[in-house]
């Protein structure tokens, strides 16, 4: 387009010199004329020149932006891919911690094992030694005083069931639905063990128990236990979380929101955070 | 502690898993041989002038024979031919029962030319002393093979105590007929039938506990649904869930909340929902992929696949998605988790030496060991009463359903008739 009009102009300032130089019969003020009219053309050209640099900056501006935006497209494949890559490696890290966490499970198991039947050895040896008399060293026994029993009267404790076996027994009564014989289990576990390292599961257990059982009151005292007894157990956001749904379930809403806030601002990065989140938003409350 | 190179501990791994399953499976054997099998004496029914003696065998007396041999309650003392069972002759074949049939017949009714067979059942023990009341079933020819079954049934229930599993169902998807649909069989691989007619992808079976209904995945137009059916294949309803991705449905076995697969911006999650399409729940919020839920006999956990930690491995879960803990740790692969009715075992598909194998682990104890067939062997469901295993397996150069029982003996093909995938065993035991 802007050629065209370029040579239209062109063409009209030829036609206009020829004139002047054909007429002779020609007045000043038509030249005047003629002159302004040529100023007015010669500043269109010019403007019509400015124009179309404009537009070859717009185009440059344009591949700059293209160019740029490719780059930035590209950086940003870089970043999804790098994203992906954390991801995955986070993901291979958290295999490698389950795995190792699944070994320590195991040997804690078995170390716990060898000290209960340690212990039980050592009480075992310490029913066969006979015992040292009270008696200042020296001095003779009280004559008519009972002989030590005869060994075979000593026995090994009756209960020589090991931890993890009753552990499993209570867990094996769950897997089942027998809630009431799990609670049972479960209790006799922690008071026969109570630092064992599965202690805090058993006390999360019985809680889960009570909550299988829709005993929601009992529930949420129970996971006050858990909380309460083990705050540093993996099983306290659970319980936290378990202990809200309970709130949910027996119609206290407030209590309800209130527990679960308090597992997003204590536990804010957990996935049960995420869980009270949503539930948060059903209750009809936003939540950070 | 001495360090192992990778490849070397994995095959120590492997071959302590081997061994591990050998010892298993021969523990397991001597148990079922140590316990008590009653042999009895079961002869051809008698039968009145005009039945087809052939008929009567495959729609019938095979199926029942089959039944109460692998019953594992009862061992089938051979009899010769055209003797009569005389006590005196059930003494020398030690056998402890004999199973009387008669077959008489009756119009069916409606006027036709239609007959209903009356089975007369009768056992007794050696000494000719009736051992149960006696029972007459009658029956068309369509439902005399599931007369068989409730005979087989009655019987091993009786003396053994516990309820049997031969009236039991398989459901599985087939592409027998062009298209994959639902197919139903019973627990023998018998009466094969289509209950679907999508025409178009219809897999995944799950039955509903009391077994009268069923929750499958259907694509079409490329978009996963989710629908609800009755055991006949009728009442067809779509479950919508509002989410792009509607799949591996399981129904609870208390209740009626049904988990399954959706997605929400392409993310894979396990979802609850209820059978009346309300109560949508998230369970798993995690960014990897989750997948393949399955309730716990108690209703109160779900086991599904997840790969958080890298490669999948089966993850289990309190209903309400808390106190999530690992179960696997054995082989990179590990999908399609079903908890055996016991509440105490999982089987599910572990990659082993490059191929898929079934594996059980213990979830109370940990123990774990692998069920080893040729060729690939996945997506095991376990039969009501925990004693079986059907499973789908290529090793004939196609997908077929196979059956097995939970240490792996006694293997029997279902299905032949196309490729046949993913079975789901029925929930309810007599």
């Amino acid at each position: 387009m802007t050629p065209r009009i370029a040579l239209r102009l062109a063409a009209r300032c030829a036609l206009a010199v020829s004139l002047l130089g054909a007429g002779a019969c020609v007045t000043s003020s038509d030249i005047q004329k003629l002159q302004s009219q040529i100023n007015e053309l010669q500043d269109q050209v010019a403007q019509l020149k400015r124009t179309a640099s404009s537009k070859e900056e717009v185009q440059s501006v344009n591949a700059r932006i293209a160019e740029q935006t490719q780059t930035l497209l590209k950086s940003n494949a870089t970043m999804v891919a790098k994203v992906d890559q954390i991801e995955d490696r986070q993901n291979n890290l958290q295999g490698s911690i389950e795995q190792t966490n699944y070994r320590i499970d195991h040997i804690v198991q078995q170390v716990t094992q060898a000290q209960h039947d340690l212990d039980e050895t050592r009480a075992a040896v310490a029913r066969l030694t006979p015992a040292p008399p009270a008696t200042a060293p020296g001095a003779a026994a009280a004559p008519g005083a009972p002989p030590p029993g005869p060994a075979s009267e000593v026995t090994v404790a009756a209960d020589t069931e090991s931890p993890t076996v009753e552990y499993q027994a209570a867990y094996r009564d769950y897997q089942r639905g027998n809630y009431d014989l799990a609670i049972a289990g479960f209790k006799d576990f922690i008071g026969k063990y109570p630092t064992s390292d599965l202690a805090d599961n058993a006390a999360y257990w019985i809680g889960e128990c009570l909550y299988s059982q829709k005993k929601y009151q009992d529930a949420i005292a129970q996971f006050d236990s858990v909380v309460n007894s083990y705050p540093q157990s993996d099983k306290v956001p659970s319980a936290l979380l378990k202990k809200g749904y309970a709130y949910v379930n027996i119609g206290e809403k407030a209590q309800a929101i209130v527990q679960l806030q308090y597992v997003v601002h204590e536990h804010p990065k957990s996935p049960e955070a995420t869980k009270a989140r949503e539930e948060l938003k059903r209750l009809g409350v936003e939540s950070r | 502690m001495k360090k192992t190179t990778p490849a070397l501990s994995v095959l120590l791994v492997l071959l302590a898993s081997a061994a591990h399953a050998q010892t298993q499976i021969q523990t397991t054997i001597d148990q079922s041989k140590a316990q008590q099998v009653a042999r009895i004496a079961i002869p051809f029914p008698g039968l009145p002038a005009g039945l087809d003696p052939q008929k009567i065998n495959a729609l019938f007396f095979a199926p029942l024979t089959r039944d109460i041999a692998e019953s594992g309650v009862f061992a089938i003392a051979p009899l010769p031919p055209n003797v009569p069972p005389t006590p005196d002759l059930l003494k020398r074949i030690s056998a402890a029962y004999l199973l009387d049939l008669r077959f008489s017949t009756t119009p069916a009714g409606g006027g036709g030319a239609e007959i209903d067979y009356l089975v007369d059942t009768r056992l007794v023990d050696s000494t000719g002393a009736e051992a149960l009341p006696s029972k007459r079933y009658r029956a068309g020819e369509a439902a005399l093979t599931k007369t068989a079954h409730t005979i087989a049934s009655y019987i091993v229930r009786s003396i053994n105590g516990k309820p049997g599993i031969f009236t039991t169902q398989i459901a599985f998807a087939s592409n027998r007929d062009g298209f994959w649909e639902i197919y139903l069989m019973d627990w023998d691989g018998g009466n094969q039938r289509r209950i679907t007619f999508h025409r178009g992808l219809s897999i995944l079976p799950s039955w509903s506990p009391d077994d009268e209904r069923m929750v499958y995945t259907s694509f079409s137009r490329n978009a996963s649904e989710m629908y609800v059916i009755n055991r006949r294949g009728g009442g067809r309803i779509k479950i919508h869930t509002g989410l792009a991705l509607n799949t591996s449905a399981r129904f609870s076995p208390v209740g009626h909340d049904i988990a399954f697969v959706g997605s929400v911006n392409g993310n894979p999650d396990i979802y609850v929902i209820r059978d009346d399409a309300t109560n949508l729940r998230r369970l798993t919020t995690s960014y990897s992929i989750e997948s393949t839920p399955e309730w716990s006999p108690n209703g109160r956990q779900i086991c599904f696949t997840s790969g958080r930690s890298g490669t999948p491995q089966i993850y289990v879960m309190d209903a309400e998605g808390t106190n999530i803990r690992r179960i696997s740790f054995e082989g990179q692969w590990n999908d399609d988790a079903r908890w055996a009715p016991d509440g105490e075992r999982l089987a599910y598909t572990s990659r082993v030496n490059g191929v898929f194998q079934i594996r059980i682990t213990n979830v109370v104890t940990g123990e774990s060991h692998i069920l080893a067939g040729e060729g690939s062997n996945e997506q095991p469901s376990w039969s009501p009463d925990g004693k079986w295993i059907a499973f789908q397996s290529n090793r004939s150069g196609k997908w077929q359903i196979y059956r097995m029982r939970a240490d792996g003996t006694d293997l029997m093909p279902l299905t032949s008739q196309g490729e046949n995938k993913e079975p789901d065993w029925s929930k309810k035991v007599e």
